[in-house]
């Protein structure tokens, strides 16, 4: 069959029901996933404060032999000497703004550089991993490189940089020379 | 000419949306582990991730299963471009800034390894096949109106 000629006359239009039609789907499916959502038995709360759930669920997957510290417990230990904290996040970040006293050990050089740090430190060296917040990784992968390279007490700090500059804390920025 | 292509067309829509399916079924089932990774891409306001994080995969399995089905392929298509182009941006952003974070893109689980290069280069290559179901479907819509939501065929 021939190929009629393409009529540009026809393309406005066209697209115009293929938008309508493509928002048409996006709401059907979102209608359609807070159904299902509804009846589900552990329904997913959707409005939920996203920051603080997640805090709150971090403490509950830490990896085994690792603590949880909560903001209280971070600013009582932040007080005191005796406490070993690592920034798990990239260089970088550690530059704009950590945890004063913090040491930058970015969990994409930890296997590099841990075996220097942990030479000379305790066993019983109570150690504080942080990261940006809640939802970065890091700071879980980095304390359990340490349990597993012997440390005993190991916790995360799982509010992060976020939750303590939020909450008015100091943070140290490394200044360029 | 173009119907000589037909197969690649055909192609193209089966190989979308079965990496729309596969990649909605993960997320739709754990709700919750999803949004810990969209929080984590730091680019929502806290507030909408649980929405985004609900709605995106139902979304993704919609276009899915139509792209499979063969109706509506150009909407679907189009709202494909769509994400794909919000994905690589939100990760090739990620990337740029540093951030260590999961893609979230066929798994959510906590372990799952981070973003890379790699993730990007994927997420791009998958808007070729879009691109020639959007002007394939375009040039048939344009040709026959009637039948202007009707994928490709060999």
């Amino acid at each position: 069959m021939a190929e009629e000629p393409l009529n540009k006359n026809t393309i406005p239009a066209f697209l115009v029901r293929q938008v309508l039609t493509s928002l048409l789907i996006v709401a059907l499916a979102l209608a359609a996933g807070l159904a299902v959502n509804r009846a589900r038995p552990d329904r997913f709360d959707p409005f939920v404060d996203w920051r603080a759930a997640e805090v709150e669920a971090g403490y509950r997957r830490l990896p085994e032999g690792v603590l949880g510290v909560k903001f209280e417990e971070m600013v009582r230990l932040y007080r005191r000497s005796d406490i070993w904290l690592a920034d798990a996040r990239p260089a970088e970040f550690y530059s704009l703004g950590h945890i004063p006293g913090a040491k930058s050990v970015p969990l994409s050089e930890a296997e590099k550089v841990l075996p220097a740090l942990l030479e000379k430190m305790p066993r019983a060296q109570l150690v504080v991993v942080y990261c940006d917040g809640s939802a970065c990784p890091d700071s879980f992968r980095l304390a359990r490189l340490m349990t597993a390279r012997g440390l005993r007490r190991v916790a995360v700090y799982l509010g992060g940089i976020e939750e303590w500059e939020g909450r008015g804390m100091p943070i140290v920025r490394v200044t360029g020379g | 000419m173009a119907e000589r292509f037909g197969f690649v067309f055909f192609l193209a829509r089966i190989t979308l949306g079965f990496v729309f399916v596969y990649a909605s079924m993960d997320k739709i089932f754990n709700p919750s582990d999803f949004a810990r990774v969209v929080y984590a891409y730091k680019i929502l306001p806290a507030g909408w991730v649980g929405l985004v994080a609900l709605g995106l995969p139902w979304v993704e399995l919609a276009i899915g299963l139509l792209l499979l089905a063969g109706r509506l392929v150009w909407p679907s298509a189009l709202i494909a471009a769509a994400l794909l182009l919000g994905f690589s941006g939100a990760i090739g952003y990620n990337l740029a800034r540093g951030l260590n974070f999961q893609c979230g893109c066929f798994s959510t689980a906590q372990d799952a390894q981070a973003a890379n290069l790699m993730t990007l280069v994927r997420d791009l290559a998958l808007l070729v096949p879009v691109f020639l179901v959007l002007v394939e479907g375009l040039r048939r819509g344009l040709n026959r109106p009637a039948d202007s939501d009707r994928p490709p065929r060999s």
